[in-house]
């Protein structure tokens, strides 16, 4: 979803933001202050809280928990037990339940590092059945079945809340836990959690950590489920081990997907939907959990972006048709990108020697040496499993290299993770272009600025002045740079529904913003029109005359024959030929290598491009990106 | 998942329960029927009483028996027109026997503006509804064993009118070391608060008598085997077990694990014990050591018969659609006593107040229920008496002379 | 310590190996972990208490219907869950969400039609559930059979990977594309293993039911257990399942005898996640390399 992240905030859409405030604030006037439409009112502003939290965990970082109710029984089990056994202040006991709850969502963090989408679902599941055992188990401590009675409303300024000042404070709560996962899913953290669901690749290329930004999402996650969980325990007074079952962890999940991952306004719809309903429904109440089955799975099948996704897209539907932006022919290069005025890049040398990589018993790398001056264009060409592909990856550090020895800019880089290389001034792209389809284009270059970014987290939330001037300013630089590369007019486009061509040349603003000295290009002309390919052509040409050092893995030898100074030929994992391009690919042994008797008789080097660019290690193969 | 998971087999099964359901339904339009008839001649705004149990969930079976005398003492009074001239209308609210439910429940029954209550059954259902109620000053009666319901002094609108967990560890603690003469007690308790407080009691009453218990196993009512538990105690070497069981599916595993062990001591425990449902899945043989705590007036013995009114209820119970096989359950639950309590102090104070009942209920003494003689102060709220209290045995749930509700004691007693 | 906890171990071992089999089975050709197992074994039980102790049929027929029930059933949701999702997105977790959809539906559905009241099954003679004692350990004839049963059908499954159909059934799993162009139907394949996934799952029920009783509370913890064998065994991985059903029944019985029976999950939990922590693809799997 496009608006997930994106800036625009129409003056409609503020008033009705405004309008909507004002009737959750005003909402107690109107009902009775002892009745029970307000105890749901305040129940379901509980709800909301911790479903923004996990929203962000699932929908924005992908992070898919199913044990979500362990965190807010946390929250909810220490304010109780603080304030009924041992007479703490709400506020004391909240905070403790908040910081207890964080520090589970650390643990539960540790596993999702190691462990992928569904085996880590599983996992969550069985917490959160254990969980529920174990707060049964340990009496001593929970009191049990019977759960823990007569927890009080909080005091404020001496006075003890009624049932409307609860609401009130909930309600408050929600809607500043709303603005601040708000600001935090438009940063460059936001980004980072998209790209940790989508790419995680890319946003190790962008020098992002996706372990910290995975445990930043789960302790996000669990202080909304703590501040949650305190005042369940407020509103409900009593807290007992089955309402934090493992089934009340599933529903929380599916309250967000009911509603939409990754939109802004899901957990809200979803918790609405999810638990208000019922209330409505008493008489069908048996029904309950089929229905949600049943809708489940059609919201699943038909709008994968849950209520607010079918809203969205019903509400595009049935808006007059714009005048197409998409309509003018991609391959136009607007006039002025040429223009573009960058700032000069050093570039860095790159040293490569008797570099080793094998996968179980097949030698992909065995005992590479390469040697890139700064500043220069080096090309490596070779046929489909030479280990073209997988020498990037090493040098990059998405693999652990076997053995030998990579300096970049004379230093080497063995041990540092490829978030840690990318700071180092290393940028790269990908043989399928690497972008995250749901936001724009020009979000897609900012992350490449993850690492450059000095604003705190806090600062971020809050919008606090410094970070929203930094975000103004970077938002500048990607757009220059996004008009460098020649696609400024697509800036506002979803980057899922940008052409193909389009996409590899946001792939080099991405890695350009996050200020790349060296930029390796994994066959950036595969699949180009005649059109394109004197654009990247022409592109290339430029970045190396800002200054920077480009490494190209590419089977288009016009092009390589035609921008690089040095070219490597790779063939079973070992240096075939290396030197100048005319010297290599006038030697027959290395035509042979490449292309195979028939190819060298009837083929001139520039139609080899033509082949299809399959990956170089087995997976993944390229996958038809959505809506190219 | 555990609202659905739990394992409990009511033995009757579940074409029992639909039956019973329909029954039930046949039974709710009837008497609705006649009090439609009987509202329209009497122009008396109805007497509301909120009425909390489960209508969905896991122990719907279990509980709704527990609440068919509560009806009938409503259909009793209405037949004879009513409280005052005040029909008696039950509230209906479901609580699908969760603790959670509870507070939100008395919010809504508090919201339409009802001052009494029947139910919740079950301790820790009730722990957590008597909070709320006493806080909305809510006249109230529970099915709840744990001696704390019973504090008049911490829940002054609530009042427990059966037999409380102190009353029933007590005497159980008293057979097994008296008259049984058993040194090695083991403790078998299910993870409720109604277990938590039982437990606590037995354990008092037998450091009181010099003897530690042997061994305490305490497991979770939804646990789908309980073999390793009753393996423990055996293990451990007791020769006699006092075993807080409220529900028949836990008892059914226990006593058949106990059968597959050959291993038959004495056990002690709750009334719930008597369902003529367990003997579906357990064969008599392997209960044929097990008793459980009762109200004297429903058992006999060699010399003693059970008492008149009794045997008249039991006799009604007979004829009541849906009471067949729940006819102890029936008996033991207090709903049928505290609805004519409620109807005697309404009618001696003339006034429907809360202040005025609940000061009427405090001064009672003697007054004869079915269950006993109940008597109230302001901190004591526990109305049966420890001598209106005994021991019966499960199996002679299958004598002749048993009519349902009807039990012999245990021997010696 | 207790040789009893052994003979428990492997009773309850057996059960989870053979849950871990059946989603073995669904997994290999389509990459599909099934959040509804649980409730399908469940449902498999259910469906054979009915009509072999409440109808009173005998028990083939009760088994033959029980198979081709929960099979039928088991294919439905791919068609409607799983299919679909994954015409979408080869890769993506939609399925999740989909098959715990179904395993909602499912569960509730069934305790609707049945109630919480467990059933009970009695095995069909001369098999009994009464113990007797057998070099110190306390078992029954039905037990043993159990456990046996379970080797001979892990074995008979490895064998059926074997023929001509269970190669091509690895070849999807392999490589979806690369398969379809060697002239395998990929989706007929999907089909057929759900089919024979479910009814694997139904047999599971009927086997477990004698033993745990026949309730509708049985899904959610033999889907975890069955869960854990599979991972633990490495996912795909049969024999492993086997061993790591024993590992995970004899350290929950271990458990339940050490700690407290209320820790059994805790500590199958932990043991499951400290595997898969150091070693993400299960005890018996092969390393495979991250790509980009």
């Amino acid at each position: 979803m496009a608006a997930s992240v994106a800036k625009s905030r129409s003056l409609p859409g503020l008033l009705a933001q405004a309008a909507l405030v004002v009737l959750v604030l005003a909402l107690p006037l109107a009902l009775d202050p002892n009745g029970y439409a307000l105890f749901v009112a305040t129940q379901l502003g509980v709800f909301v809280i911790a479903a923004i939290g996990l929203n962000l965990l699932a929908g924005y970082a992908g992070q898919v928990s199913l044990g979500h109710g362990a965190f807010i029984a946390i929250g909810a089990y220490a304010t109780a037990l603080l304030t009924v056994d041992h007479g703490w202040s709400f506020w004391l006991a909240a905070l403790a339940g908040v910081v207890l709850s964080a520090l589970m969502g650390v643990l539960m963090a540790l596993p999702s590092f190691r462990l992928s989408t569904w085996y880590f679902a599983f996992i969550t599941l069985a917490f959160a059945q254990v969980f529920e055992k174990m707060i049964v188990e340990w009496r001593g401590l929970t009191k049990g079945f019977a759960g823990v009675v007569g927890v009080q409303p909080p005091s404020v300024f001496g006075h003890v809340l009624d049932p409307a000042g609860v609401y009130w404070l909930v309600a408050v709560i929600a809607i500043i836990g709303f603005w601040l996962v708000n600001n935090l899913i438009r940063s460059r953290f936001g980004r980072g959690f998209v790209a940790v669901r989508d790419a995680p690749a890319a946003a190790q290329a962008a020098g992002a950590s996706p372990a910290r930004l995975k445990m930043l999402a789960f302790v996000i996650a669990a202080c909304f489920a703590g501040v949650a969980g305190a005042f369940f325990a407020v509103q409900k007074t009593v807290v007992t081990p089955d309402d934090f079952t493992a089934e009340f962890s599933i529903f929380f999940l599916l309250t967000v997907v009911l509603g939409g991952l990754g939109t802004r306004w899901g957990p809200v719809v979803g918790a609405l939907v999810f638990f208000l309903v019922p209330e409505l429904l008493t008489g069908l109440e048996s029904w309950r959990m089929m229905v949600y089955g049943a809708a489940l799975l059609a919201l699943m099948l038909f709008a994968p972006h849950g209520l607010v996704g079918a809203a969205r897209s019903l509400f595009d539907r049935l808006r007059p048709k714009q005048t197409e932006p998409a309509a003018q022919p991609a391959e136009t290069v607007p006039p002025e990108a040429a223009h573009v005025e960058r700032p000069a890049i050093s570039g860095l040398a790159l040293e490569v020697k008797d570099l080793r990589k094998s996968f179980g018993g097949v030698v992909a790398l065995g005992g590479v040496d390469l040697s890139v001056r700064p500043g220069t264009c080096a090309a490596i060409v070779g046929p489909n499993g030479s280990g073209k592909t997988t020498l990037l990856n090493v040098v990059g550090a998405y693999y652990r290299r076997d053995a030998g020895q990579v300096l970049l800019g004379g230093r080497e880089t063995k041990g540092l993770s490829p978030q840690q290389i990318a700071g180092e001034g290393l940028g790269r792209t990908f043989q399928t272009p690497r972008l995250l389809g749901e936001l724009t284009v020009l979000d897609n270059v900012l992350l490449g600025a993850y690492r450059r970014e000095r604003a705190s987290l806090a600062g971020t939330m809050l919008r606090l002045p410094a970070a929203a001037s930094e975000t103004a300013r970077l938002r500048a630089e990607a757009m220059e740079l996004l008009a460098f590369v020649g696609v400024a007019d697509r800036a506002d486009d979803l980057a899922s529904e940008t052409p193909h061509g389009h996409q590899r040349l946001v792939e080099i603003a991405r890695a350009l913003m996050g200020g790349a000295r060296l930029i390796m290009l994994d066959e950036p002309a595969a699949g180009l029109s005649m059109t394109e390919l004197d654009r990247l052509e022409q592109l290339i040409r430029r970045i190396l005359a800002l200054g920077a050092t480009v490494v190209i893995v590419e089977h288009h030898l016009d092009l390589v024959a035609s921008i690089a100074s040095h070219v490597t030929v790779l063939d079973r994992g070992v240096v075939l030929a290396s030197g100048a391009p005319q010297a290599v690919f006038a030697d027959a042994t290395v035509m042979a290598a490449y292309m195979g008797e028939r190819a060298l008789n009837e083929q001139a080097p520039g139609q080899a491009a033509d082949d299809a660019a399959t990956g170089d290690v087995s997976r993944p193969r390229p996958a038809p990106v959505e809506g190219a | 998942m555990s609202r659905t998971d739990r394992t409990i087999l009511t033995a009757a099964g579940s074409i029992d329960r639909r039956s019973f359901l329909q029954l039930a339904g046949l039974a709710a339009a009837a008497s609705a029927f006649g009090t439609g008839l009987a509202g329209g001649a009497a122009a008396a705004e109805p007497f509301r009483i909120g009425w909390v149990r489960p209508t969905t969930g896991r122990l719907v079976t279990s509980f709704n028996p527990l609440y068919m005398g509560g009806v009938m003492a409503v259909e009793e009074i209405n037949a004879a027109g009513g409280i005052l001239g005040r029909k008696i209308e039950r509230v209906e609210e479901d609580d699908e026997a969760l603790p959670s439910k509870e507070p939100g429940i008395v919010r809504k029954l508090r919201g339409a503006g009802i001052n009494f209550v029947v139910g919740p059954t079950g301790s820790s259902q009730s722990l957590s509804s008597i909070a709320a109620t006493t806080a909305a000053k809510m006249i109230q009666a529970t099915y709840a064993a744990a001696a704390e319901a019973g504090d008049g002094k911490r829940y002054p609108y609530h009042y427990q009118l059966l037999f409380n967990t102190d009353q029933q560890a007590e005497i159980c603690v008293d057979y097994m070391l008296k008259k049984q003469g058993l040194k090695k007690i083991g403790i078998l308790q299910e993870n409720t608060a109604f277990g938590e407080q039982a437990t606590a009691s037995t354990v008092k009453y037998l450091k009181k008598a010099g003897v530690e218990p042997a061994s305490v196993q305490v497991y979770p009512i939804n646990a789908p085997d309980l073999a390793a538990y009753v393996s423990n105690l055996q293990k451990a070497g007791v020769d006699g077990v006092i075993a807080w069981i409220a529900n028949i599916p836990n008892a059914a595993m226990i006593f058949n694990t106990m059968k597959s062990l050959n291993w038959f001591p004495p056990v002690t425990g709750h009334s719930g014990l008597f369902l003529p449902s367990l003997f579906e899945l357990v064969s008599p043989e392997a209960v044929k050591n097990v008793y459980g705590t009762y109200y004297k007036s429903f058992t006999w013995n060699a010399t003693e018969q059970p008492g008149e009114r009794q045997v008249a209820f039991a006799k009604k119970l007979a004829e009541l659609p849906g009471a067949k096989n729940n006819e102890v359950n029936i008996a033991a639950s207090p709903y049928y006593d505290f609805i004519h309590l409620l109807k005697h102090v309404i009618e001696q104070t003339k006034s429907f107040e809360v202040e005025d009942i609940r000061r009427a209920l405090d001064s009672t003494r003697d007054y004869p229920g079915l269950l006993g003689k109940l008597s109230f102060t302001p901190e004591n709220h526990s109305g049966i008496a420890l001598a209106d209290i005994t021991l019966a045995s499960v199996s002679s749930g299958v004598d002749k002379r048993a009519m349902g509700c009807m039990r012999e004691r245990a021997p010696g007693l | 310590m207790d040789i009893d906890i052994l003979a428990r171990g492997l009773v309850a071992g057996s059960l989870y190996a053979l849950v871990a089999v059946s989603f073995n089975i669904l997994y290999r050709p389509t990459n599909v972990f099934n959040f509804a197992q649980g409730e399908l074994v469940m449902l498999g039980a259910m469906v054979f208490a009915s009509l072999a102790t409440v109808l009173g049929w005998p028990w083939y027929a009760a088994l033959i219907v029980t198979l081709l029930g929960v099979g039928l059933l088991t294919l439905l949701i791919d068609v409607v869950a799983v299919a679909p999702v994954l015409a979408r997105s080869q890769h993506g977790t939609g399925w999740v969400i989909t098959t715990l959809a179904a395993s909602l539906i499912i569960a509730n559905g069934v305790n609707r039609i049945w109630g919480p009241d467990p059933i009970v099954v009695r095995p069909p003679a001369p098999l009994t559930t009464d113990t007797f004692s057998l070099a110190g350990m306390t078992v029954s004839a039905y037990q043993i059979f159990l456990v046996l049963l379970t080797i001979v059908l892990v074995l008979a499954i490895e064998q059926v990977y074997r023929t001509r159909q269970g190669k091509a059934v690895l070849a999807v799993a392999e490589d979806r594309e690369a398969a379809l162009l060697r002239g395998v139907n990929p989706l007929r394949l999907s089909h057929w293993s759900f089919f024979l996934g479910g009814a694997f799952a139904g047999l599971t029920g009927v086997l477990a039911a004698p033993v745990l009783y026949a309730s509708t509370g049985l899904g959610p913890a033999l889907l975890l257990k069955g869960f854990a064998a599979a991972a633990v065994g490495s996912i795909g991985n049969n024999r492993g399942a086997l061993i790591a059903g024993y590992l995970i029944g004899v350290t929950e019985a271990l458990g339940a005898s050490l700690l407290s029976p209320g820790y059994q999950e805790a500590v199958v939990f932990l043991l499951v996640l400290c595997v898969l922590l150091i070693w993400p693809h299960g005890l018996f799997g092969r390393p495979f390399a991250r790509t980009v």
